[in-house]
């Protein structure tokens, strides 16, 4: 058998649709001498519309999803938050909040709460995948969209702030998952943080195999 | 009356499910769209429209058996319903009579 590419195939095995009728028809036509773009642009369309028909077909799986999501995150956050990161920064850096006010030396503290952030975000990941299967690729995409689309708001928001106090507004109340992990590189956290979303909740997907 | 009507590219997909006849899969009825009627298509947009057809109960489907070159995965045979046969009259009736009467689109003008 003609080996199609291997990163298309393993994304397409974790977050591809529950209906493997069309992973069969894209392996069936790559081995009948099908090009690599093809498959990689067939694989990603295949995905993209598998979360569609599982979201048409389980809207209330969907809400269960990003509900999962959300709710572990925000215990994560609530748990963890500042404390944890206080407490890293000041391990790694002998970093301390009374100091910070003086000295205005915050970085060792939005190092390690970015870091607390972002094992929120995996966290949360893996649960949405854990408890959603058989459709855990769909659901963790669905889960995905629902926080970038929070986070590309707040980041707007956060920015308007700004624009308008001339300073970063941090910590702010209303968005204190963004003020934890983007005020300071929300550009690229709008990038990583579904990147570590996806890859964290694949970890937590059923193993499926080329060749079943 | 069935006044069911299909958009388009659900036509084009009843079409070539029409076309390719008994052993219609999701690769023949692509190939189907993209050698005879000049359209690229992705098979998951193939499976996409199938998908609401046969929630609409327009087509109908079985699965094959498995294939080695396929990864041991299944075909999914689709099959046009008696709802679905009118469901295209209806649409082809819709679009004649909307053709007609239209005098920069008779044959040779364009």
């Amino acid at each position: 058998m003609k080996k199609p590419p291997t990163v298309a195939t393993t994304i397409l095995m974790r977050l591809g649709p529950e209906d493997e009728c069309i992973i069969g028809d894209l392996l069936e036509e790559y081995e009948a001498g099908r090009s690599r773009w093809w498959f990689w642009h067939q694989a990603l369309s295949a995905i993209v519309s598998g979360a569609i028909l599982q979201t048409r077909a389980r809207p209330a799986r969907v809400l269960v999803a990003v509900a999962i999501g959300w709710t572990s995150l925000l215990l994560a956050f609530a748990l963890l938050g500042d404390r944890v990161a206080d407490g890293l920064a000041g391990l790694l850096w002998n970093w301390d909040r009374q100091a910070a006010y003086v000295s205005d030396v915050w970085w060792p503290f939005a190092i390690c709460a970015a870091m607390v952030s972002y094992t929120g975000f995996a966290l949360s990941a893996w649960l949405v995948s854990r408890f959603t299967r058989p459709a855990e690729g769909p659901m963790l995409l669905a889960y995905t969209a629902s926080v970038v689309v929070v986070l590309a708001g707040s980041a707007v928001m956060i920015e308007i702030l700004t624009w308008l106090n001339g300073r970063v507004p941090v910590p702010h109340p209303l968005f204190y998952i963004v003020s934890v992990t983007l005020p300071y590189q929300w550009r690229s956290g709008l990038v990583l943080v579904p990147l570590v979303i996806i890859l964290c909740g694949m970890a937590g997907h059923r193993r499926r195999r080329l060749s079943s | 009356m069935d006044r069911r009507f299909l958009t388009d590219f659900e036509l084009m997909i009843m079409l070539a499910l029409l076309r390719v006849r008994e052993r219609a899969y999701g690769v023949p009825i692509a190939r189907e769209i993209e050698e005879t009627a000049g359209r690229p298509v992705t098979l998951a947009a193939v499976y996409l429209a199938l998908d609401r057809l046969q929630e609409n109960r327009l087509v109908s489907s079985e699965l094959g058996d498995p294939t080695p070159e396929r990864g041991g995965r299944a075909k999914k045979f689709f099959r046009a319903t008696p709802a679905g046969l009118r469901a295209v009259r209806n649409t082809q009736r819709a679009f004649v009579a909307l053709w007609q009467g239209i005098p920069e689109l008779r044959a040779g003008v364009v």
